[in-house]
């Protein structure tokens, strides 16, 4: 287990720099910089915008630049927005914090959602219970998320003014914006903790727990939910990593400040180090929730760890 | 084989029930609003009452702080939140006819030493939020600094040649020649006055921590919150008379559906940058919707040194329907240009409108022999009220004259580089300006003079540059709105633009809410803000 944690670190850390160069480059190559989208109509003289590329680094070659910034961030230095001058550490912060906030939510609800109804789905399988279900489902993933967080917004926050209509404060804030995204993630669990389920109850040991006499429930339980843990875990884990690299349609519905707003405006306003910090959070994010569905693997299924 | 198929046909039918479940569930909601036809959310709208402080308003606007420094700030949302905290020699205000005045505010009094000196005045006793008091020094640095920093006041300051302090409280400007403009660009939120300690500590670069936001205005810079919100609170010792809002707070709200809602909801009492058709919804149900032509005029710059003839950028001013783009693209939210400037500002003289007349176009395009000939267009996407809608339509009205236009898209960050920068291989761009300071200088000499850094169309009629040059020199106001008009018929017949709109602002609030002004230079001033 040590050795395989071993390994994956430093894998992960070569993925990092790969990941790092990328973000770098790709945001050089796009036209425009932070001196052209700061003055806007107004462009400044060529003294002010050589004066600024001087402060920011930017007058320096590329390669040059790269490795600056690589050597000040492995000293814990991530520099700052180009815009506002807030550092990027701190930024990244909070906007990983408000993030990972209403992804916990939000995947809560929706695996706890998802894994009754499915539970209930098979349980009372191919009854009008389990089709209902199987619809609703289709139905909350194929319905896009804005228009979940639209109507939301609607009833909750403008005709009955029970929640708020965005932004972040409280805990009731997260409310609508995490039940939101909770509606996508919820049909895909249930459909393919379902079908998982459902693939299991097929299997010859549970073909035989039932020919022993156990109780629907035990075989339920004991039998075929543990079975399909790995199968359930890997979509979780997947539906989290994705959700930890922002939402930037629920976050800008619900104007909250969250990853996936903090890196889209970073685009758009070309702030480098924004962007490359945003990146780098994201991705150092994804990578721990891999690691960990990884370890559960381990945990849930004994052959993972004699493989390892 | 039908039980293959089953699952996709439960699926639907379930995708249905859910949809019709939802709208009737939205149905059955929106039931209790029906009966009671109060007027928007005034929850006891009936008991009048004296009007109070406000311990916190929140607003929302369509952007965050671009830019933690008032001197580089160019965009109206930032210069909004600064306008609370930062002060102008010179204070804009409006006569109840609408006529613009500048009174002094951080002066006393000011006198005109000669045509190119003015000896001013501060008043005494006024403080920076750190305590310190104002002096002339502080002046002088700020508008050493101003123009090395920001763009707008180097055009603002352009004309000031030096600034001295006399003694604690007398400063004065010398100007590098008359220049009539100079106490309207005194008022402008870009030229308010910041501590000499923080301009000499950035003498040549934007402030690096929001400590360093000190001004001496009705309130204090508390917070800054990315993406979350701005929070300004009552500065105790201000000197003017004491706002009635104890705590603002500035809440950015990119989406527009989301930021009506917050009104709705009453999460947030004032939103701006309305999108008209929600302007009419929000006026439905009751609330303040106040809409007036701003400063801002749309225009499509046309490359003068690509298309030399006038006469195809006449045909091509002839070929767009403008009152069918403001009608129909726009909802009605904006006027039809009928100057280089819109009618607000100082100067303004209205032109014979070039009218919709596609046959005339296309017969002066073939007496320029340019019939079918190929122009590339370029504008951005999210700018302005409807810019990309714009641009395609005008591409759709040129074609319709025959020619072939190819027109590019782009967000803002590459759009502006482009336009802006030294390859200039397009021929007609689409652009906004806004004449903050409501002197026809600021709208004309800084986009039409052959030498301003702004004219990107690289239009240039000596004859246009004299009349600018004598018209902001010129002291007698007469005179200098007949120059003005004489440049603006000039720049109407060259037609360097395809003239388009003046765009409305748009802002709505909490029908309880009173004392907000509104300035159509997308100002909005809460202050004195009080609830019924």
């Amino acid at each position: 287990m040590l050795r395989y944690i071993i390994k994956r670190f430093f894998t992960s850390l070569l993925t990092f720099f790969a990941i790092l160069l990328f973000t770098f480059i790709l945001a050089r190559l796009l036209p425009g910089d932070p001196i052209t989208v700061m003055y806007g109509e107004m462009q400044p003289t060529p003294e002010v915008r050589a004066a600024l590329e001087r402060e920011l680094g930017l007058d320096k070659p590329i390669v040059v630049q790269f490795f600056i910034y690589v050597s000040r961030m492995l000293r814990g230095d991530w520099g700052f927005s180009v815009h506002t001058r807030v550092p990027v550490a701190a930024l990244a912060g909070d906007a990983f914090l408000s993030t990972l906030v209403l992804t916990a939510f939000s995947i809560t609800l929706a695996a706890a959602l998802g894994l009754l109804l499915s539970y209930l789905s098979v349980a009372r399988y191919n009854t009008l219970v389990d089709k209902l279900i199987r619809g609703v489902s289709v139905g909350t993933f194929s319905l896009p998320v804005f228009w979940w967080g639209y109507i939301l917004i609607l009833v909750f926050a403008v005709q009955h003014r029970w929640l708020p209509a965005g932004g972040k404060g409280g805990i009731e804030h997260l409310i609508l914006p995490s039940l939101t995204l909770a509606m996508v993630n919820l049909g895909m669990i249930t459909r393919v903790s379902r079908a998982a389920m459902i693939e299991v109850l097929m299997q010859d040991h549970v073909v035989l727990a039932k020919a022993k006499g156990l109780s629907n429930g035990d075989v339920m339980v004991r039998h075929v939910i543990r079975n399909t843990l790995v199968a359930i875990v890997t979509v979780i884990g997947l539906r989290f990593g994705v959700l930890l690299g922002g939402a930037v349609i629920t976050e800008t519905v619900f104007a909250y400040p969250g990853m996936g707003k903090m890196i889209v405006d970073a685009i758009l306003s070309r702030d480098y180090p924004v962007l490359i910090g945003g990146m780098f959070v994201a991705s150092l994010a994804v990578m721990i929730v891999n690691l960990i569905v990884d370890m559960v693997y381990a945990l849930l299924d004994p052959r993972v760890r004699v493989g390892g | 084989m039908s039980g293959a198929r089953k699952p996709l046909l439960i699926g639907v039918i379930a995708a249905v029930v859910i949809v019709a479940l939802a709208a009737a569930a939205l149905f059955f909601f929106q039931q209790p609003q029906q009966p009671a036809p109060t007027p928007g959310p005034a929850e006891e709208a009936a008991a009048p009452a004296k009007p109070q402080e406000i311990e916190v308003l929140r607003i929302s606007q369509r952007a965050d702080l671009s830019t933690i420094d008032v001197q580089v700030a160019t965009d109206s949302p930032t210069l909004n939140v600064f306008g609370h905290v930062y002060e102008t020699l010179f204070k804009l205000r409006f006569t109840p006819d609408g006529t613009p005045v500048f009174e002094p505010h951080l002066v006393e009094s000011y006198e005109f030493v000669n045509e190119t000196a003015i000896k001013f005045r501060l008043r005494s006793g006024i403080r920076f939020h750190d305590g310190k008091p104002l002096t002339a020094e502080d002046v002088v640095a700020t508008f050493r600094r101003g123009p090395v920093v920001g763009s707008i006041p180097r055009t603002l300051l352009g004309p000031v040649k030096s600034v001295e302090a006399i003694d604690d409280l007398t400063f004065v400007i010398v100007l590098k020649y008359p220049f009539a403009p100079i106490i309207a660009h005194l008022a402008h939120p870009s030229t308010a006055i910041i501590p000499a300690w923080v301009a000499e500590l950035f003498p040549d670069k934007p402030i690096n921590s929001t400590a360093y936001i000190i001004g001496t205005g009705p309130f204090k810079f508390v917070e800054f919150r990315k993406l979350e919100r701005t929070v300004l609170e009552r500065f105790e010792d201000y000197w003017g008379p004491r706002p009635t809002v104890k705590r603002l707070e500035w809440v950015p709200v990119e989406d527009d559906d989301t930021r009506a809602a917050k009104l709705e909801a009453g999460d947030v009492s004032v939103i701006t940058h309305v999108p008209p058709h929600l302007a009419r919804l929000l006026r439905d149900r009751g609330f303040k919707v106040v809409q007036m032509p701003s400063t801002r005029i749309i225009y499509i710059g046309i490359s003068v040194d690509r298309v030399t003839d006038p006469r195809v950028r006449q045909a091509l001013n002839l070929a767009v329907d403008k009152n069918a783009i403001v009608s129909r693209i726009l909802e009605g939210a904006g006027t039809v240009a009928t100057a280089p400037i819109p009618p607000a500002v100082f100067g303004y003289s209205p032109q014979t409108p070039y009218g919709y007349d596609p046959d005339r176009a296309r017969r002066l395009l073939e007496e320029a022999g340019w019939a079918g000939r190929e122009l590339v267009m370029i504008a951005p996407s999210g700018r302005y009220l409807k810019d990309r809608e714009i641009a395609e339509a005008i591409q759709m009205y040129l074609q319709a004259v025959g020619l072939n236009v190819k027109l590019t898209t782009m967000e803002w960050a590459a759009y502006v580089a482009k336009v802006m920068g030294e390859v200039r291989d397009f021929d007609l761009f689409l652009l906004g300006w806004s004449t903050a300071t409501l002197d026809a200088d600021y709208g004309l000499y800084s986009l039409f003079h052959s030498k301003a850094p702004f004219n990107r169309m690289r239009y240039s009629n000596p004859k246009v540059d004299e009349l600018l040059e004598a018209a902001r020199a010129e002291a007698n106001v007469e005179k200098r709105k007949q120059l003005y008009g004489q440049a603006q018929e000039l720049i109407w017949q060259d037609a360097p633009w395809i003239f388009l709109h003046v765009e409305d602002l748009i802002v709505a609030m909490d029908p309880n809410l009173e004392n907000v002004e509104v300035q159509p230079i997308e100002r909005w001033i809460l202050t004195y803000a009080t609830r019924r």
